[in-house]
């Protein structure tokens, strides 16, 4: 195993130590069955009924990658293009900026009115909201590379495909990554909500109903699932980087 | 080989136009060195982006092989300030860039690199990241990278300026044994004095805001080695400090 690798799964068992010791500490502050440590909770979350969460999780899972690969497909190439032609920057990021603070949650029942309550109009919310974040975190990238070093590639006889391909694209790879980790953090945070205001799937639904029927534990065992949902997405973007952007780890 | 006729060029701040070369004329042998000396923002760099066709002039022409130049030439190699390695790029790939751009397949990139790494003194470092290498080792990556493509041009800016005294030297020897080797036309800008009698067979001298050319000195023992210990380098020195001085008591 390389070390790379090595430290990857030592941190994250810290990490997973770390957030455990805080939940036990704030269970015992709030001494109220809403609140139980984290040992009741793993213990429901492990005797619940696997078939059901793990269905709500994989629906769940679904939409959150769908939405961000959407996003990425789509503002990662207009980010890079903006950024790299100022005419279009100065047409274009007025119109992001302008689109960018309207709070898209409350789109939803828009949303739900244009396109039903199923899949559609929950992805569409979520693509609406990392979207501009993905945008403008690439556009800021792709403007921000150094002149000389296009002008030594394009010296070599670079075309503006190769242009892209050699220099563009890899300079703004890392800053993508780091949008995509926060767009992560705020498609499942969007999901959460659009998936208790409609329909009966989802690890939101999941949540709600055990919260609704006073089941704390099956709650909880949801809001346990949700959370290693983001740690195993958050541990694919990490490994995914390191096998991208090698030269940023040595 | 190289022949600038009138040039011209100015360049846009903000509102603002800023004359950045007047009229500026000279010209080069195929094989001969070239050194073009002055003071900072006296248009030095822009005159060799618009050699490498990376500008283009406002007036006149710039001439390579007897064509008139509109864009960046095949046989012209380009240095720039600080290397222009990719961060990205091991290397191996660094130095094949110019190869993979013009659709060399990797075999064929690795037959033609890795010699020539090895020949720059960097055998056994062609897997590594351009963070991890020395100031000299980039630059010699970089002389690699113009190599690969066997051009007939290398133009270069401040190539050895921030480099320690010692490793300057070491590659401006190995400059002038490739030069000699592969009868390359070489320009470089340079603010340096005894870089500039060392490794260029005529030497412009530049000054003014805009820039002009001052005087054109030539210098026929550069490029060879040894030539700094020489009674002959010191003179020209000498001279090309002059030159430059009376620009400086001019400017005041």
């Amino acid at each position: 195993m390389r070390l790379v690798e090595q430290n990857f799964y030592k941190n994250y068992g810290k990490a997973v130590l770390f957030v455990l010791l805080l939940w036990q500490v704030l269970a015992w502050l709030a001494a109220n069955p809403g609140l139980p440590g984290p040992i009741p909770a793993i213990k429901e979350f492990i005797g619940s009924w696997w078939p059901e969460l793990a269905r709500h999780t994989l629906i769940s899972a679904y939409r959150v990658l769908l939405s961000l690969l959407l996003s990425l497909a789509t503002a990662v190439p207009l980010g890079l293009w903006i950024g790299r032609c100022s005419r279009l920057d100065s047409l274009l990021g007025p119109v992001a900026y302008l689109l960018y603070p309207v709070p898209k949650v409350a789109l939803l029942p828009v949303i739900m009115l244009l396109l039903g309550i199923g899949e559609g109009s929950k992805v569409a919310l979520i693509f609406l909201v990392i979207f501009f974040q993905i945008l403008v975190t690439t556009r800021d990238a792709a403007r921000k590379i150094p002149e000389q070093l296009l002008l030594s590639v394009r010296s070599l006889g670079a075309g503006s495909w190769e242009l892209y391909r050699q220099v563009i694209i890899p300079a703004c790879l890392p800053e993508i990554f780091t949008a995509s980790r926060i767009s992560l953090g705020s498609a499942i945070s969007v999901l959460f909500l659009s998936e208790t205001v409609a329909g009966r799937s989802g690890l939101g639904y999941y949540i709600l109903d055990g919260m609704l029927r006073a089941e704390y534990g099956v709650m909880f065992a949801g809001i346990l699932a949700i959370s290693f949902l983001g740690l195993i997405l958050y541990a694919l973007l990490d490994i995914l980087e390191i096998f991208l952007c090698p030269w940023r780890y040595i | 080989m190289v022949q600038v006729e009138g040039v011209s060029y100015s360049y846009r701040n903000g509102l603002k136009v800023v004359k950045a070369l007047v009229d500026i004329d000279f010209k080069l042998k195929k094989g001969d060195t070239c050194a073009i000396i002055g003071p900072s923002g006296c248009g030095k760099t822009t005159l060799l982006y618009l050699m490498a066709g990376l500008l283009k002039p406002e007036k006149g022409r710039v001439l390579i092989e007897g064509k008139v130049l509109s864009g960046p030439r095949d046989g012209t190699a380009v240095i720039l300030q600080d290397y222009g390695l990719l961060p990205w790029k091991t290397v191996l790939a660094n130095a094949a860039l110019g190869l993979e751009i013009r659709g060399v397949a990797w075999r064929q990139r690795e037959e033609i690199v890795r010699p020539l790494l090895a020949k720059l003194g960097l055998q056994g470092m062609e897997d590594r990241y351009p963070s991890q290498l020395s100031g000299g080792q980039k630059q010699r990556v970089a002389i690699a990278r113009a190599l690969a493509l066997r051009q007939d041009l290398l133009l270069m800016d401040e190539p050895f300026s921030a480099l320690d005294a010692l490793t300057r030297e070491e590659l401006q020897d190995t400059l002038v044994k490739i030069q000699a080797e592969q009868q390359l036309t070489i320009i470089m800008v340079t603010h340096n004095i005894e870089e500039a009698v060392y490794l260029g067979k005529q030497i412009v001298v530049m000054g003014g805001m805009p820039g002009r050319v001052r005087a054109i000195l030539p210098n026929p023992g550069a490029g060879r080695l040894g030539y700094r210990s020489r009674q002959e380098f010191h003179h020209y020195c000498s001279r090309v400090r002059g030159a430059l001085g009376q620009i400086d008591y001019e400017a005041g």
